[in-house]
């Protein structure tokens, strides 16, 4: 055997390194930016004002303009969150060929060789103006849209669900492009040589394999919905969010605590019926 | 070291082990044979504690491992290491990090905890000797799944070395390894339990390495042993009929029918 | 008659879905000519046209991007909290943790305290996530005014239950017989999680953790209106004087840093598969 070497051991890679430093970095950063005061949060009276206020929301409240108020919020924002998958979904089934690479610019429905050049130029600039379009509406966050329909059509349901009808349709046709660029073209490539309509390719080559997912990804995206339209009522003046706002502002917990118990038990009904529906896709 | 007698077990609804006597001696090295199926992984699983028998007893060392539970347990475990046939080490971490696995059952708190930040430089040290006898010491910063499967398995065959164990059990190490690969994979372990003094169960399918390596040798074919016996005493016909997978079983989905009855026969005493 | 079960089964939930959908348009007060008529026009010409030239004087922009830095700053704290939170939840919600490998796909675990911290910590995972986060954050303002911090805790809090979940599930899917190897050896319960496990689970684990980030993000934004400081209250008091100029700044500044924040996470994915 060789005179003993030390095994030299650097126990953090540089790449580790690198990573721990940096998030050593941004928590030193972010925690100097904000100052958070866990000094009085971790304090006793803190700690009971936090008790308290959870004791406080006990028992909710159940009484009958309660109980009406709580009607209205629930029916409104479900109804957000349904119209608003509803109407994304169709402006995502709109997009959605253009944005998917395998419809439009390459693939089982493209005769890349045939095809003039010009053809495939303009084919490739509506895709990426589909793109764009759609990644311009998912980027602007739904309570902005929210802002811009309030003006429009006026605070209340209409305006939140159009707002997340635009948001989500962005979300959705990147979602579904990105579904249909997974299917096998096998099937799609076997029918169009056989001669089919490029449009009959795509209608019986290569949706029925999406359709699945293309469901279970509006499912999906109704649950985050159910979230978001709980959430446009606490920015804004509509739906069970709004009432629980309201409830809060005037320190009736007993009320806000019905409505909260009407959120979560909305938002665990569209989970349980989401992932019912998608298992039976499945 | 080990004493197992009527050791029956049954995963789900096979009778897996169906009254095993079997002891080994300190120190000594054995090979374990016997066609798919015939029970050998369920019996090294119930040796080194993973599985507890349905019936009979399994004495470790002189005392009896029925009633260990807990902290008992996992001492008792620290002193038996096992190498399986393949995909046990993590994948992710340093071979250095596997090897030094080996005695987490053993080191205290603060060591394990120090060494899942920063092995000290004697661990390194010691894991690197380690290597160094299964010829990886220069795969020791290594991400596992960099290396090749023959190295993979050296990796494994290390963090048993380092785990100390008088114990090892290896089933089927060269079951997924080309020919001279697995002579040298058998040779290394063979090799260093006799080194260190330690005991040797390995389960190996390939009748010259068994020939070349092991003493002794026991078959085990439908839950039960079948022989036990010297390496010379067991001529190529026998040894032949331990190593064909049997159709029937293969075609039957290798599950185990059992031929005679319930109780294990020795065979021809 | 299965088929004929399933047709009916179609037709009935086909014909509630419906109805499900055009009540809820009912409901929405869905109404087209709204949308489409003159005062609509009106106001969202007007909208448009406040929003040009967008305010972008320096002492704006500054203000802006102080703001951006709190964003971020909640986010990056409430997302650390979250992780905090959601790893001990997802260890002790995973079967393969907490009732060691063999029973990793074991439907019917074995009663006694490791049950039950497995079914409290499954409780504590689902309750954290079924409260959307600002909810969370107008019920910890109110409690303890405290700053940042109502906003950071509810962002841990919401979205610790989120990440505990996936991480589980994360967690149940790694390979079980490196970590049956460290049982062999005789680990214990927190060292074969923290040699078998975490190592396996880690490159998911990081992706999904840079994801929550993106949405931290955004829900950072979101506590401005219920308090908080950041874009997001920037862009309520914008809203509330009707400075679209201010609006439309605000809302450039939001998106670029989505944009960038999704790039980075992006980059980091790549670089972990």
């Amino acid at each position: 055997m060789s005179a003993a070497t030390p095994v030299v051991h650097r126990p953090f890679p540089r790449t580790t390194a690198w990573v721990v430093a940096g998030l050593a970095a941004a928590t030193a950063l972010a925690v100097w930016r904000v100052q958070p005061d866990v000094a009085s949060l971790l304090t006793l009276k803190t700690l009971t004002a936090f008790g308290d206020t959870f004791g406080r929301l006990w028992p909710p409240r159940t009484d009958a303009e309660t109980l009406d108020n709580l009607r209205t919020g629930l029916a409104e924002t479900a109804s957000m969150s349904v119209v608003g998958t509803f109407l994304g979904a169709l402006i995502g089934l709109l997009l959605m060929p253009f944005c998917a690479e395998t419809i439009s610019v390459r693939g089982a429905l493209v005769d890349e060789e045939g095809r003039p050049r010009s053809r495939q130029a303009l084919a490739l600039s509506v895709h990426n103006a589909a793109r764009l379009l759609a990644n311009v509406l998912r980027t602007v966050p739904y309570f902005v849209w929210a802002m811009l329909f309030w003006f429009m059509v006026g605070p209340g349901a209409f305006a939140g669900a159009l707002a997340i009808a635009v948001h989500t349709g962005g979300v959705i046709a990147r979602n579904y492009a990105q579904a249909l660029d997974q299917v096998d073209p096998r099937p799609a490539l076997a029918l169009r040589s056989s001669g089919a309509r490029r449009f009959h390719v795509f209608l019986f080559g290569i949706l029925p394999a999406a359709r699945s997912a293309l469901a279970a990804l509006t499912l999906y995206r109704w649950e985050v919905n159910i979230r978001e339209s709980t959430v446009l009522g606490l920015v804004g003046t509509v739906g069970l969010g709004f009432h629980m706002k309201y409830a809060i502002g005037i320190f009736d917990w007993k009320a806000a605590s019905t409505h909260l118990v009407a959120i979560i038990a909305l938002v665990l009904a569209v989970d349980a019926l989401s992932s019912f529906v998608r298992k039976r896709l499945a | 070291m080990i004493r197992l007698a009527g050791v029956t077990r049954t995963l789900g609804s096979t009778p897996a082990l169906r009254g095993v006597d079997l002891r080994v001696a300190s120190g000594e090295r054995v090979a374990v044979v016997g066609p798919s199926g015939a029970g050998k992984t369920t019996l090294f699983r119930v040796i080194n504690l993973s599985l507890r028998p349905d019936g009979g007893t399994y004495q470790l060392d002189d005392r009896n491992t029925s009633d260990l539970r807990g902290a008992d347990l996992r001492a008792a475990r620290t002193r038996i290491a096992t190498i399986h046939q393949q995909h046990d080490v993590v994948g992710r971490m340093s071979v250095l990090r596997n090897v030094l696995a080996g005695r987490l059952g053993v080191w205290g708190w603060r060591h394990a905890s120090r060494t899942w930040i920063a092995p000290s430089q004697a661990d390194v040290e010691a894991a690197h000797s380690v290597c160094a006898r299964v010829g990886i010491a220069d795969k020791l910063f290594q991400r596992a799944d960099r290396l090749s499967g023959g190295q993979q398995q050296r990796v494994a065959i290390a963090r048993a070395l380092f785990q100390d164990a008088r114990l090892v059990l290896a089933d089927e190490p060269v079951a997924s390894v080309d020919p001279m690969l697995a002579e040298e994979i058998v040779a290394l372990l063979v090799r260093s339990a006799t080194e260190d003094g330690r005991t040797l169960l390995v389960n190996l399918h390939q009748p010259d390495l068994v020939r070349r390596h092991f003493a002794r040798v026991v078959g085990l074919r439908d839950g039960c042993v079948a022989f036990d016996l010297p390496t010379e005493r067991v001529d190529d016909a026998l040894l032949a009929a331990f190593f064909t997978r049997r159709e029937a079983d293969d075609a039957s989905g290798g599950a185990p029918q059992p031929a005679a009855g319930p109780e294990c026969r020795p065979l021809g005493s | 008659m299965q088929g004929g079960d399933r047709t009916t089964f179609r037709w009935v939930a086909g014909a509630l879905a419906v109805a499900a959908v055009g009540a809820a348009f009912v409901g929405a007060e869905f109404d087209v000519g709204r949308l489409t008529g003159a005062k609509a026009a009106h106001g969202g010409g007007m909208f448009l046209k406040e929003c040009w030239p967008p305010r972008h004087d320096a002492e704006f922009l500054s203000l802006l991007a102080g703001a951006t830095l709190d964003t971020l700053s909640v986010a990056f704290l409430g997302t650390l909290l979250a992780v905090a939170i959601g790893i001990p939840l997802a260890a002790m919600s995973s079967r393969n943790v907490i009732y060691g490998a063999r029973f990793a796909g074991a439907d019917t675990p074995p009663a006694g305290t490791a049950r039950a911290v497995f079914v409290a910590s499954r409780t504590f995972t689902a309750a954290f996530r079924s409260v959307p986060e600002v909810v969370w954050a107008l019920l910890f303002v109110k409690a303890a005014p405290l700053g940042a911090l109502p906003a950071i805790l509810a962002i841990g809090v919401a979205y610790g239950g989120l990440i505990g979940k996936v991480f589980s599930e994360q967690m149940e899917d790694v390979a079980p017989s490196p970590v049956a190897a460290l049982e062999a050896v005789g680990a214990g319960r927190v060292r074969t999680f923290a040699w078998g496990v975490l190592p396996q689970a880690f490159g998911p684990m990081a992706s999904y953790a840079a994801y929550r980030f993106e949405c931290a993000v955004r829900a950072s934004v979101l506590m401005g209106f219920v308090g908080a400081k950041g874009l997001g209250f920037e862009l309520q008091v914008s809203y509330g004087d009707f400075l679209f100029g201010e609006v439309f700044t605000e809302t450039a500044f939001l998106i670029v840093l989505v944009i960038l924040i999704e790039w980075a996470s992006d980059a980091m994915r790549r670089r972990i598969a």
